[in-house]
């Protein structure tokens, strides 16, 4: 019998290895990206939170602001362990990472520890949001206590990341459990075994070059669970700013959270949308006579829908407003949530097929008008619908523009 | 029919194709051979809209594809080497949605789809969604939506690789009956037997460049080990001076 295989050094090389490979392949403007977005979150909750203590320390002393801060760098931790946990449940059940594992000389637990390793990954995106809390607690804590506070959370973050993993390993594997140590195998050998299923036959239907690339979209949009999934919790937050008007709050504060709801539903369906353009093949679309303004059209229906159904169902709650004051409300939502809508399709048409690079570009743009707009009033919006024109100024090239390698 | 003039087209330091010029006149099958690099997926790329050349223009019929990139994908068909699709779509969608796209009379369309479907073995996996299809049919999917609005230049890369026996007869039947009506096809593939059968012309890329054009004529006749266009082939790839 051979002896086992020594599989941790051969799998701490790997993980090294794929961290330099993963940096390496951020192109430097990526890198520039992320730099910017993660310092637009850390200088956003310094912004938020330097306020708050240091209004704490004057009331309530320095326990008071350790209190605060380790609670919300708790919301982190807790936030850290469940996505890890999402994550390595879906690589269980999806396709995980890497080569055909069951093909490998591996022991179960070798292999499940990468994969969770592979999951924990996330918690640097979510640590990397902890400078701005600390830096916003300087001066304002002793220096003793703030570095005590940075060393718990580094040993819970990890802890319970770790704990996270461990534990989803063992949910996820839950229905294999009567094969005792082979569960992993059944559970990834199971994964690639899909049910055929017949769709009913296609209709044949006379239709023009439009109206077949919208009944493509809403066929990719009920079948393909990364769009479906994203557009749920914008049709929840239709209804949940329309339920807002009908809480027992004040009216400037419903109206205000109508607002901010409806916007977040139009972020979201922009999400969606950008994962509509992400789902095109490449070679297929380019290869078909359809122009910038064709592409553009349909797309922008999409976003003109959302922002009709968000007004209709505003209008509908929205009735203890004035006349008025309705019909400003209406449009100001209606063109809002129509603009970001329409900043994803312009950047799911230029930057297609790369809706990877789409959505980060949409994130990146709607963070600064926030930000921007948390600052000074409107500055927001003119933000926004810069980033509108900008990116409009490359539709045209649609014909032309290359994959992003 | 199909005109390449002077296209150029660089990757970085890389020169995938230099200064590359021919034709396929209607009714016509030439195929394209090169060794891996030699510039064959560069110049289908090139020549199907999906990449615009530093220089040189491609003209399909008096069309200018990159001056008047949709008038000019109307006139074209092509079946790449690694067809993509919309996975969650049914082959029998997603050739309705290439109908819908290219304006095609339905009841003609779904007709056209059916016969293409049963002539390559298709028409029983027709309904099912294309995620589930295996290489081959992918690549018989893939020349059927080329093939579906009886394009006038056609561009097949690899197309027939992965088919079984039957449905490879039956699409160089199909594709010979396009070119009796009038269709300029340029054909790509490693197989020399293929082409040997199927084309009346062959252009030998290498390194970018047309190296040789020969006719059915030049290679016509096998009896050695290596057919005349083996060697030809093999002659270029091996330092030979190209003949054009």
């Amino acid at each position: 019998m051979s002896a086992p295989l020594p599989t941790r050094p051969v799998f701490r090389r790997l993980r090294a290895r794929l961290l330099a490979r993963r940096f390496d392949a951020l192109e430097p403007r990526l890198r520039l990206e992320l730099l910017a977005l993660t310092s637009l979150v850390g200088a956003f909750l310094f912004w938020q939170m330097r306020i708050a203590m240091d209004g704490i320390l004057r009331a309530h002393g320095a326990g008071a602001v350790a209190r605060f801060l380790a609670l919300r760098l708790a919301l982190l931790v807790v936030a850290a362990a469940v996505l890890a946990g999402t994550r390595l449940f879906r690589s269980l059940r999806k396709s995980p990472p890497g080569p055909a594992w069951l093909s490998l000389p591996l022991p179960s637990a070798a292999v499940l520890d990468h994969l969770g390793w592979e999951a924990r990954l996330v918690v640097l995106v979510v640590a990397a949001a902890s400078p701005g809390m600390f830096a916003a607690a300087w001066g304002l804590l002793p220096a003793p206590a703030l570095l005590s506070l940075v060393i718990a959370f580094a040993i819970a973050l990890a802890g319970t990341a770790h704990a996270a993993t461990f534990l989803i390993a063992r949910v996820a594997l839950l229905p294999w459990r009567s094969s005792g140590r082979v569960a992993l195998a059944r559970a990834l050998s199971e994964i690639s075994v899909e049910r055929v299923r017949v769709l009913a036959p296609a209709r044949w239907q006379r239709t023009s070059p439009a109206g077949a690339l919208i009944r493509k979209d809403a066929r990719l949009v009920l079948r393909r669970p990364a769009i479906r999934w994203r557009l749920v919790p914008a049709l929840f937050g239709i209804v949940a700013a329309a339920v807002a008007w009908q809480l027992p709050i004040p009216l400037d504060l419903a109206r205000f959270a109508a607002l901010a709801l409806s916007l977040l539903t139009a972020w979201q369906t922009a999400d969606a949308l950008l994962a509509l353009s992400g789902a095109d093949p490449y070679s297929v679309l380019r290869g078909l006579p359809v122009g910038a303004l064709l592409m553009w059209s349909t797309r922008t229906a999409w976003a003109l829908l959302l922002a009709a159904l968000i007004v209709l169902t505003q209008a509908l709650a929205a009735h203890d407003l004035s006349p008025h004051a309705r019909a400003l409300f209406l449009t100001w939502t209606g063109i809002a949530c129509f603009v970001i809508a329409l900043l994803a399709v312009h950047y799911g048409i230029t930057l297609f097929p790369r809706a990877d690079v789409g959505g980060r570009l949409l994130t990146l743009s709607l963070s600064l008008a926030m930000i921007a707009s948390l600052m000074i009033p409107l500055l927001g919006w003119l933000t926004l619908l810069t980033a509108v024109l900008h990116s409009a100024r490359r539709v045209p090239e649609w014909a032309r523009l290359e994959a992003v390698p | 029919m199909i005109s390449f003039h002077d296209l150029s087209r660089r990757y970085g330091s890389l020169v995938a194709l230099d200064g590359v010029s021919f034709t396929v006149e209607r009714g016509e099958i030439v195929g394209l051979l090169g060794a891996n690099g030699a510039g064959k997926s560069t110049l289908m790329r090139t020549a199907t809209g999906l990449q615009p050349p530093d220089r040189g223009t491609v003209r399909l019929a008096d069309v200018d594809l990159w001056a008047a990139p949709e008038a000019g994908k109307r006139l074209l068909g092509h079946a790449p080497e690694e067809p993509a699709f919309y996975e969650e779509l049914s082959a029998d969608e997603y050739l309705e949605f290439l109908a819908g796209v290219r304006a095609l009379d339905s009841a003609e369309a779904r007709e056209r789809a059916r016969a293409l479907c049963a002539t390559f073995g298709l028409a029983e996996r027709a309904d099912e969604p294309v995620r589930g299809f295996s290489h081959g049919m992918r690549k018989k999917l893939s020349l059927i939506a080329a093939l579906l609005h009886r394009p006038p230049a056609l561009f097949l890369d690899e197309a027939l690789e992965g088919f079984d026996a039957a449905a490879a007869i039956a699409a160089k039947d199909e594709l010979r009956e396009r070119a009796r009506d009038g269709a300029a096809i340029l054909f790509s593939s490693h197989v020399t037997e293929t082409i040997e059968r199927l084309c009346d012309r062959v252009v030998i890329l290498h390194r970018g460049r047309v190296a040789r054009t020969m006719t059915r004529a030049e290679w016509g006749g096998a009896e050695a080990p290596l057919s005349r266009l083996e060697s030809a082939f093999l002659g270029i790839l091996r330092g030979a001076p190209p003949v054009t």
